[in-house]
């Protein structure tokens, strides 16, 4: 294990061969970024997991080492009902795509992120955000019944018929 | 011989193909075209602006923000035009059925001419329907197009549903 | 006055002849200069990460190569490799040859397409008849091999499907020496082409420090001089044992780009060669698992490999009591270059350049807006 790594003082388990995941506390994510930046130079991924029973988004930094080929994933939580956390752009450059993602996959706001707001994959969203676990796409395809296959209904209807007979 | 049936024999000679890929199916293109099975030799062929296109080949499922685009670009085809739906997807959503961002049926948005079945159809099969789709157009049967002109209330209602009222006024890029 | 004049937007794409594939750019130019870029992606977007949720582990299977077309099994190899590592199981040595054989014949059959478009891209049209036409022939032993042309679906968490058909390794190995004898027309006709050569050479150089900044991966990143492959520096399947070159070049220009593309042809033949020479025997499929309701342990991890395109990566979260992942995150490469890369380094360019930068960056946007 990388020694900046091995001297950070959180909670780390093994997840396969090189990879370790660390469990941060969330204000304290921006200095182990800084710390862990000069060795663990490329930015994998950020993602955000909903984990709706304990009411809390978890965030993962995904970080790499070129030269190592070590991996290691930052993990910290925020609370679900008004998520906010700061950006870390000026760490991390390519953390600007994926803020923009996040915000708008789970609507996790980045304070400081200015182009967060724009739409970026979707458009002329009317829902809640669509990864969150509480979004169901069968409820919003019924909402927007252009969406739907017309045909679809009459045809399971026709196959439940032929199943009494 | 009518006048009318001259032309589409004419037409059926040099269709065309509008080039948007829009789907998986955009990958069995450049096979179709290019040397292997060469749809060339049968007067098919790629072109990249909607006004000189006669075909317009959906590849594959179509997300709502594509949806708008490839009505646009039907609309800017001069006519006549036709349309083939490549996949399931546009047929009935395949593999998609459940995403709440992609379309279930095609053909509630705009008129198709032709279907082709399969996840994804072998570039034998796009080949075959372009043939299917020649013979159709030189007698005078692939006319989908005119429907759009009889139905566009329908169709037009449908658009709007998916898109909100004023789509085409806010559309942008 | 001259500002009015001058200066306006181009949208280019989505449906647009210089665009690969559906993806769209809003230019902001100055006479024929471009000076600011947008990217405009998400024509592609069909919730795929939400799909996975939705279904069961095994059927996810199906599913996950429709993410990128292109190069559809380094998605399958990803993802099984995740679940394998989730739920600990063991995959027998010839399922791993196999794979790595299939991951290296997929990579040549990419790599062929990509240099068509990228010539095609200047207008050198034959690269791009004879790729598509040699591409067929590895896409018949893929038929052969899994059934279909594109969309393969032949790993599944354990092994894979099938073992290999009687006399299938001498058929890829006279393939490969057709393909091999190919490589120097290709050479000439692409890089030894003028008119393709003053056109790409210089365009868009980025530097090794600029390139980890922007999180550029692949042969992308390779082009500025650094020997960064994940088959090397996180090894995974069979690449341990094969003896191979991570081909580098030190410009960074769009023509270093297409070169090291080209050159890992070459390096993918060579590995593929020694795969089947030490192919191991036995079984190919290690199945201890419910074809349905199949609930694996809690846990997450994270595994990628090399694409064409980039480092390509699963994130799988199970919490142990469903029957389907509790979050897939799928890491395309094409995220940072199409958006971070394309915007921040196409300033200043013509836009007639445009086409031809943004193609040899190889931009696939499937895999950016799932
Ligand atoms: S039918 Fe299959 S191949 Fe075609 S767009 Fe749908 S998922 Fe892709």
């Amino acid at each position: 294990m990388n020694d900046t790594l091995s001297s950070l003082n959180y909670e780390k388990r093994e997840l396969r061969a090189r990879q370790w995941e660390v469990l941060v506390p969330a204000e304290q994510v921006e200095g182990v970024l800084s710390l862990l930046k000069p060795q663990f130079r490329h930015l994998m991924f950020l993602t955000c997991v909903d984990w709706i029973e304990q009411g809390e988004f978890e965030l993962v930094y995904g970080l790499f080492d070129w030269d190592r080929g070590e991996s290691v994933l930052i993990k910290t939580r925020i609370p679900r009902d008004n998520p906010k956390f700061k950006s870390l752009r000026h760490i991390y450059l390519p953390l600007e795509v994926y803020e923009r993602e996040v915000h708008e996959m789970f609507g996790v706001v980045f304070e400081g992120n200015d182009r967060q707001y724009e739409p970026y994959v979707l458009e002329d969203w009317d829902d809640i955000p669509p990864l969150r676990k509480d979004f169901d796409p069968e409820k919003y395809i019924e909402t927007h019944p252009a969406l739907a296959n017309p045909l679809h209904d009459e045809l399971i209807l026709e196959l439940r018929e032929g199943e009494q007979l | 011989m009518e006048w009318a049936r001259l032309i589409d024999k004419v037409t059926s000679k040099s269709l065309w193909m509008m080039m948007y890929c829009t789907g998986c199916g955009a990958i069995e293109m450049p096979p179709t075209v290019t040397s292997r099975w060469d749809v060339e030799r049968f007067g098919i062929m790629p072109m990249a602006t909607p006004r000189q296109a006669d075909i317009f080949l959906i590849t594959g499922y179509l997300t709502k923000k594509t949806l708008k685009r490839v009505i646009y670009v039907y609309e800017q085809m001069p006519e006549p035009k036709y349309v083939i739906a490549h996949g399931s997807c546009p047929i009935d959503g395949g593999i998609y059925y459940d995403s709440y961002n992609t379309i279930n049926r095609l053909d509630l948005f705009i008129p198709v001419d032709l279907y082709i079945q399969g996840c994804m159809p072998r570039a034998e099969a796009v080949m075959d329907a372009l043939l299917k789709l020649r013979e159709m157009v030189e007698k005078g049967e692939a006319n989908a197009w005119q429907k759009y002109h009889e139905n566009f209330e329908y169709y037009d209602k449908n658009q709007k549903a998916l898109f909100g009222e004023n789509w085409r006024a806010v559309m942008t890029l | 006055m001259r500002e009015e004049l001058y200066s306006y937007d181009l949208h280019m794409g989505p449906q647009h002849a210089g665009i690969h594939g559906n993806f769209a750019y809003k230019l902001k130019v100055d006479g024929e200069k471009i000076v600011e870029v947008k990217a405009v992606p998400g024509y592609l977007h069909r919730g795929f990460e939400k799909l996975m949720e939705r279904r069961q582990w095994l059927n996810n299977v199906a599913l996950v190569p429709r993410i990128c077309v292109p190069e559809p099994d380094v998605n399958e190899a990803a993802y099984c490799m995740a679940v394998e590592q989730l739920a600990n199981i063991e995959v027998p040595p010839r399922a791993v040859y196999i794979r790595t054989i299939i991951l290296e014949l997929a990579r040549i059959t990419s790599y062929l397409m990509m240099l068509g478009g990228a010539a095609a891209a200047t207008g050198v049209y034959p690269v791009m008849y004879w790729g598509m036409g040699q591409r067929d022939l590895l896409l018949d032993l893929f038929e052969e091999l899994t059934g279909a042309r594109i969309y393969h679906i032949f790993m599944i968490p354990g092994g894979v499907r099938r073992d290999l058909p009687q006399g299938w390794i001498d058929k890829m190995l006279r393939v490969l020496d057709a393909i091999e004898k190919h490589i120097p027309d290709y050479y000439n006709m692409f890089f030894e082409n003028e008119a393709l050569v003053r056109r790409m050479k210089g365009l868009v150089k980025i530097t090794p420090e600029q390139a980890v900044e922007m999180g550029i991966t692949g042969p992308n990143l390779r082009a500025t001089g650094v020997p960064y492959d994940l088959r090397k520096v996180d090894p995974y399947l069979a690449y341990p044992e094969v003896d191979f070159e991570v081909v580098t070049h030190t410009d960074g220009d769009a023509l270093a780009r297409n070169w090291v593309r080209f050159m890992e042809v070459g390096q993918s033949i060579q590995i593929i060669r020694q795969l089947a020479d030490k192919l191991p025997k036995g079984a190919v499929l290690n199945k201890p698992y419910p074809a349905i309701n199949w609930k694996v342990p809690a846990g997450s991890v994270f595994v990628h490999v090399e694409s064409t395109k980039g480092e390509y990566g699963y994130y799988i979260v199970s919490d142990g009591q469903s029957i389907a992942p509790y979050r897939a995150y799928v890491r395309g490469p094409s995220t940072t270059h199409a958006v971070i890369a394309v915007e921040k380094l196409c300033v200043g360019l013509e836009y007639a350049d445009f086409p031809v930068a943004e193609s040899s960056l190889q931009i696939c946007p499937p895999d950016l807006d799932k």
